[in-house]
């Protein structure tokens, strides 16, 4: 069963040059594990610099931007799927990242109840369907009076905005009778060195 | 823990193992001089004298509940209606998007007191520039400083 939203692309074959970071859900309390979140995302960042910089001035204010948006996509993805995911199940958080050229494609999997999997596409079809700075508004002035809308839902608005992303989510599940869902994000950054 | 009420006070407060932050506020008579916030990898300051919040560090908080004593000290600040506020982005060096949703709701809440005008320094040279300029959209008025 499988079931793709907005501009979802798998490239996962056929395209070597790419790095992969997964981890096992453990005993630890998400507390515990949230630094793997922030360690990853700066290590992708450091990764991608080591191959980009050669390319770039690295002088230029718009290197730093970029350097910056690859380790905020990684981490915005990865701390997503870390408060998601369902913890008792052996199924790796993982994310991918694909190296070309002029761009950058994110990949990162988890898995969610198949409960709340119905209301994270009605979310994801707003994202979709409606203009990013106007959603970025719209959630911050209702969370000041609304505090269930204090859990922020606002990662990945940033990124459609601030980083003009292209996003698609694939779910994916063995049977119709599973409880769980795999569910994978695209995050697809250009990258321009005419900055 | 209250040194002497009418003294030099020092508040010291360990808020919990798993926020992991130290709060610490040092006032005169009552009235606060200085608020400090001290986490793993991030330390938020206020200094009265110079209506300044400075956020500096990384601040990868896991929600927006883990950032509650930051925005306690935003709000105490912007209720006392100073005519001006300074927020010092200049030594933050990463902020996720929970940390960003908490300056947004601070810029809304001195918007909507409409007694101070605020000044955001540091923000032309940060590397997350786009995200600020949202920040103009909740609040036109908005000061950019080097």
């Amino acid at each position: 069963m499988e079931d793709i939203l907005g501009h979802f692309v798998d490239i996962s074959n056929g395209h070597d040059d790419y790095l992969k970071i997964s981890f096992m859900p453990s005993n630890k309390s998400i507390h515990d594990a949230w630094q793997k979140n922030g360690l990853s995302a700066d290590f992708i960042a450091d990764y991608w610099d080591s191959f980009y910089s050669k390319r770039f001035n690295k002088l230029k204010k718009d290197y730093s931007k970029m350097r910056y948006g690859v380790c905020y996509i990684a981490n915005e993805l990865l701390e997503n799927a870390m408060k998601h995911h369902c913890q008792n199940i052996k199924i790796p958080i993982t994310i991918s990242v694909y190296l070309y050229p002029y761009e950058l494609f994110f990949y990162v999997s988890n898995c969610i109840l198949k409960k709340d999997s119905e209301l994270f596409k009605t979310y994801i079809q707003k994202l979709l369907h409606e203009d990013p700075a106007t959603l970025y508004l719209y959630h911050v002035e209702r969370s000041v009076s609304d505090d269930f809308l204090s859990k922020s839902c606002l990662g990945y608005v940033t990124l459609l905005n601030d980083y003009k992303t292209q996003l698609g989510w694939r779910f994916y599940s063995k049977s119709l009778q599973s409880d769980y869902v795999e569910v994978t994000v695209m995050v697809r950054l250009n990258i321009n060195d005419n900055q | 823990m209250t040194i002497n009420r009418y003294g030099l006070d020092l508040l010291l407060l360990l808020i919990n193992r798993h926020m992991r932050f130290f709060v610490t506020i040092l006032s005169y008579n009552e009235r606060i001089i200085s608020m400090e916030i001290k986490g793993e990898q991030y330390i938020v300051t206020y200094d009265k004298e110079k209506e300044t919040i400075a956020f500096q560090g990384i601040f990868r908080l896991l929600d927006m509940k883990a950032y509650d004593p930051i925005i306690k000290l935003l709000q105490t600040v912007a209720e006392r209606h100073p005519p001006l506020i300074y927020l010092d982005l200049k030594e933050l060096s990463f902020l996720n998007s929970s940390g960003f949703h908490v300056i947004s709701k601070f810029v809304i809440h001195i918007r909507d007191l409409k007694k101070s005008q605020l000044i955001i320094k540091g923000a032309n040279d940060l590397p997350w520039k786009n995200s600020l300029i949202n920040l103009k959209r909740l609040m036109p008025e908005i000061i950019f400083e080097e």
